[in-house]
């Protein structure tokens, strides 16, 4: 009597559980390998269905080289994938091949094989990339992804305004008071000559410029909270509360401001990567310059980041995963994305593409001189926090209702140990 | 039609030949119990035990687990941010419950007596529970935010900026409240409107007939009738308050400062952002016991205002 019962009950349980098994066939099989070659998981962002073909062809080149490589392609949006990259990897199940910021390497970098052997053995050499975004692809000295972009963050300017107020177009040399008298010129409310933002990776150009310092000490540790960090964050909060050329900061979401000022014709000068430059100057109703970052005490400098491809140590097929990752950064691969303006590529030799797939020539004095002045966009393992405790803040201290001491000493105290 | 495994077996009690029939009958009631029994067991009843466990664990997604005993609790009851968070969803609670329960059962009275397409203002009043709070977020953003159709308006009209309500310390609680109250009043509208057409018309007649006035029968007898649904409405209503996350997440990401970190909305960037996963459920639990308490209290306080008899 005992057994019937319990047998129904298992049998009910394998029921229920076959029906759940029905409902997602979609996780199952991910990189096994048969006599006719492997499938190779690779997950990677993007933003829209023309992000996501362009990616699809890559994964086609790869299989066009090595016919005995299949790539299953993953995506997600940009904030998601990270956050499904994370529990991917908790569950030991992480994707092959991978898609890896720079700024995120710290965060991610020991889920990452090595490659600095796989890239001696194919004789791909680091120094045929741009060596900021090398540098920034490595995790305790080892190459853990290969990058495929790189871009120094610059300033977008709005010719047509600078033109209608009868200004000077921002070129290289420009320094600091020659930005704020433009911003000034420029500002005629609800108009303003800049736009501030409230992420941490906005305000970093500026104290690199006028000191020098970034937000990590020699020692690799968050350093935020200096002499030269409240400097140049009041500098900044002035911007938007005392001078008066930056609007107020409309929330600490992101999401609910993607409407980008800049773009709207709202603000007149905006700091963005070279990554967003093609689709700028497409949706722009105006004409849309470059130049570097105005000058401070410390000269032009600015960050530079990028992204690149790497693979997991969940990985069962890490030999063929470095080969598909050798083709996503290769000549072909870089040439393609450069053409479609996709990315600015870290494939020094293949950068020309960028330029003339996009009719671009005109910024390429800016480009390389921020390149040269740029220094890896570096950070700790936990980064996330210092964001997004930056960005909170920031937007009370930047609206003038809260100190440049609250925000760096929040933000400091997410330095971790 | 819902039958009960336990009419089910009564029914074989009574008339099945003995304990056999009994037997048979619970079996199958197992069998078809299996499914649903299994989901909660394993979306219910597992999260929450292993929410328990990991509270006493220092628990990163990535790398290793340690038990570290009460020391998630103790550095959350030390943590500014966290009692920031407890006033923040407090302050959340007091002014949405009151207003939504307010504004639902003002609607639910002026639709509900001689108001010709009642369904068809049912219906208008409902949408906004149906919509997806990220859309009403979204909508609520390009209202409230600079340029937007607030502000817009306010220059046109009166020349002066509105102010900068979602990225304002002061102002964007309020915003996040008024989300709340677009998106929660509709559900809380249609649970009085129901019990407002359980009111049996002969008393109010009778009160008419007697001379009390309009708001004499409001207060003095519908009110008192529909106590059980509004007691109904304050529990749901509150437990879901301080579970609230969604519209602060997407209208001010918690912002300006700390201003709109709730309890939940805290939980999320501990867990989901920051990946302390032994924290958020040390969170999840403190905030369990806060609602377990308010919720007792409500049940021992009903005694004295809700009305089941007619």
């Amino acid at each position: 009597m005992r057994i019937s019962r319990l047998a129904t009950v298992l049998t009910a349980a394998m029921a229920s559980v076959l029906l759940v098994a029905c409902g997602s066939n979609s996780g199952s099989s991910s990189s096994g390998s048969s006599s006719k070659g492997v499938t190779l998981n690779w997950f990677m962002w993007s933003g829209s269905d023309v992000e996501k073909n362009a990616w699809l062809h890559i994964a086609d080149m790869v299989t066009q080289k090595y016919p005995d490589i299949k790539i299953k392609f993953e995506t997600a949006p940009f904030n998601d994938f990270w956050t499904k990259l994370t529990t991917q990897a908790a569950s030991g199940s992480a994707p092959c091949v991978i898609g890896l910021q720079g700024q995120r390497a710290p965060q991610f970098g020991n889920l990452l094989v090595p490659l600095d052997d796989y890239m001696s053995k194919a004789g791909i050499k680091a120094a045929d990339y741009v060596p900021s975004i090398t540098k920034g692809l490595q995790y305790k000295g080892k190459q853990v992804a290969l990058p495929y972009d790189v871009g120094p963050f610059v300033m977008f300017y709005n010719k047509d305004a600078f033109k209608a107020a009868g200004l000077k177009e921002p070129a290289m040399g420009w320094t600091t008071d020659e930005f704020m008298n433009d911003a000034k010129a420029l500002t005629k409310p609800p108009k303003y000559g800049f736009w501030a933002q409230s992420d941490i990776g906005q305000l970093l150009p500026w104290v690199l410029s006028a000191s020098g310092k970034s937000a990590l000490n020699a020692d690799g540790k968050l350093d935020v909270d200096t002499p030269e960090w409240h400097a140049a964050a009041q500098w900044y909060t002035d911007l938007v509360s005392k001078e008066k050329v930056a609007a107020q900061i409309p929330s600490a979401n992101s999401s609910s401001s993607t409407a980008n000022q800049f773009l709207s014709g709202n603000a007149y000068m905006s700091l963005d990567g070279p990554w967003d430059l093609i689709n700028a100057r497409q949706q722009a109703k105006f004409k849309v310059g470059i130049a570097p970052m105005p000058a401070g005490a410390s000269g032009s400098k600015t960050w530079s980041d990028g992204s690149g491809f790497g693979v997991t140590k969940d990985c069962k097929n890490p030999d063929q995963a470095f080969k598909a990752v050798s083709v996503m950064v290769g000549t072909d691969a870089e040439n393609y994305l450069g053409n479609l303006g996709r990315a600015y590529p870290a494939l020094i030799s293949t950068q020309n593409s960028w330029y003339e797939g996009n009719k671009t020539q005109d910024v390429k004095p800016i480009m390389d001189y921020s390149l040269t002045n740029s220094i890896p966009y570096t950070t700790i393992p936990t980064w996330q926090q210092v964001v997004t405790t930056f960005s909170k803040q920031a937007v009370a201290t930047y609206n003038g209702q809260g100190s440049v001491d609250e925000l760096l000493s929040q933000t400091q105290a997410q330095g971790g140990s | 039609m819902a039958i009960l495994p336990v009419d089910v077996t009564d029914v074989a009690l009574a008339e099945g030949p003995g304990p056999r029939g009994r037997r048979g009958d619970g079996r199958a009631a197992i069998g078809f119990l299996a499914p649903s029994m299994l989901g909660l067991l394993a979306f219910t009843a597992f999260p929450i035990v292993a929410s328990l466990i990991l509270g006493f664990y220092d628990w990163p997604v990535i790398g290793d687990h340690v038990f570290s005993g009460v020391k998630n609790y103790q550095s959350l009851l030390a943590s500014d941010e966290f009692k920031t968070a407890i006033i923040n969803t407090i302050v959340f609670v007091v002014l949405y419950v009151p207003l939504n329960i307010v504004i639902s059962l003002g609607l639910a009275v002026w639709i509900s007596p001689r108001i010709r397409p009642r369904g068809l203002y049912r219906t208008i009043f409902f949408i906004p529970v149906v919509t997806p709070v990220v859309a009403n977020a979204a909508i609520f953003s390009l209202i409230l935010s600079p340029n937007g159709l607030v502000d817009s308006l306010m220059q046109t009209w009166f020349g002066v900026q509105a102010p900068n309500f979602l990225g304002s310390k002061t102002w964007a609680m309020p915003a996040v409240v008024l989300l709340s109250i677009w998106q929660g009043f509709g559900y809380n509208m249609l649970v009085f409107s129901a019990a407002l057409d359980a009111v049996p018309t002969s008393l109010t007649e009778a009160a008419t007939i007697d001379g009390a006035s309009p708001a004499a029968r409001f207060f003095r007898i519908v009110l008192p009738l529909i106590t059980p649904s509004i007691f109904f409405a304050v529990v749901l209503t509150l437990i879901s308050s301080f579970q609230v996350f969604t519209q602060a997440y997407v209208l001010t990401g918690g912002g300006p400062g700390n201003a709109t970190t709730t309890m939940v909305l805290y939980l999320y960037e501990q867990g989901f952002q920051f990946f302390n996963l032994g924290r958020a459920s040390a969170i999840a639990w403190v905030l369990f016991i806060i609602i377990l308490i308010i919720t007792v209290f409500q049940f021992i306080g009903q005694r004295k205002w809700v009305h089941y008899d007619q």
